[in-house]
């Protein structure tokens, strides 16, 4: 690992012992910012996300605000596209839906966003036409999101 | 037979005869410990079952790290394991949680080597407890705090920096 400034021991900490120390950090925002450190700590923080057990949850609180419980910290989602409904989260990503039945997953640290698929069409293709054109018409809903 | 050789005597604390061993820092300093108390540690207790003479070698381990573990080891040792649920149970309980609150009152160098000697040692007890000293104070800041806390230097290139925040937007404003 080349670094170019001398390192201190904490630094250096081994990654194993960062691996223990991350699982204790509830807060996915904490434990994004403890790899945004140094490299030592960004690499064992990449090494160890894997295996790390599920950050607590993030409340929504509507009008794109978020509370994150751990942090006592209202996080805003700075959004650049118009959206109706959260539907729920996996892991960092955020499903979001529109009216029109087009819908996403957005990363809240990154304020990226990832179209996931047309839902509409996506539906329109499992479903037969007119049972389809009857549900949608009285506005789509999603109950559950699963990521695979 | 073998075990016995690395056991120096015995003493009379506590109450009762007890068998200690000899634990010899990285600085040749030696140290007396009751070997229910050095057998919290993992490592000692595989060092005393292999046995040995004068005493055994820690040689990663400094004198000072060590006798803050032994302070551990000692006080957690010295604790019978009473009736769950009876409230010399719970004052045990309390007391314990206090000296450990007291024993991670300690400066950031001391508490990065007691975590490598945990580590090293495997006091499980102890190791958990360091780690999560560590997080607690880790929790709600920022990159930039946690760097000045603990004197790390900041090696990303400016590149790097900017990709770092770029990632993460959302947490660091």
């Amino acid at each position: 690992m080349a670094s170019k400034h001398a390192s201190s021991a904490w630094s250096d900490l081994p990654s194993d012992l960062l691996g223990l120390v991350l699982p204790r950090l509830h807060s996915l925002a904490d434990r994004v910012r403890v790899g945004a450190v140094c490299r030592p700590w960004r690499s064992g923080a990449r090494q160890h996300h894997p295996k790390l057990p599920p950050p607590m949850p993030w409340v929504a609180l509507g009008d794109n605000a978020y509370l994150d419980v751990v942090n006592d910290a209202v996080r805003k989602l700075n959004l650049q596209v118009p959206w109706n409904a959260s539907c729920g989260s996996a892991d960092h990503l955020i499903f979001l839906t529109r009216a029109s039945g087009w819908c996403f997953l957005a990363e809240p640290f990154t304020v990226a966003v990832l179209p996931v698929a047309d839902l509409a069409m996506f539906i329109m293709e499992q479903t037969r036409e007119e049972i389809f054109s009857l549900s949608y018409s009285l506005s789509l809903r999603v109950h559950k999101v699963v990521l695979l | 037979m073998a075990a016995a050789d690395s056991c120096d005597g015995i003493s009379t604390s506590g109450g009762g005869w007890e068998k200690t061993v000899t634990l010899v820092s990285s600085d040749d300093a030696r140290f007396e410990v009751r070997e229910a108390a050095a057998s919290l540690s993992q490592t000692v207790r595989r060092m005393i079952r292999a046995g040995g003479d004068g005493g055994i070698p820690l040689p990663k381990v400094d004198a000072r790290t060590l006798s803050t573990v032994l302070e551990y080891c000692n006080k957690h040792a010295a604790v019978p394991a009473p009736a769950p649920e009876s409230s010399s149970a719970e004052a045990a309980a309390v007391d314990l949680e206090w000296f450990d609150k007291e024993l991670m009152h300690v400066d950031l160098a001391t508490l990065c080597s007691l975590i490598r000697a945990a580590d090293y040692l495997e006091v499980a007890g102890l190791l958990d407890l360091t780690c999560k000293t560590v997080a607690d104070m880790i929790k709600s800041k920022t990159a930039e705090e946690i760097r000045q806390m603990f004197g790390i230097q900041n090696d990303f290139t400016p590149e790097e920096e900017e990709q770092l925040s770029r990632e993460n937007a959302g947490v660091f404003e």
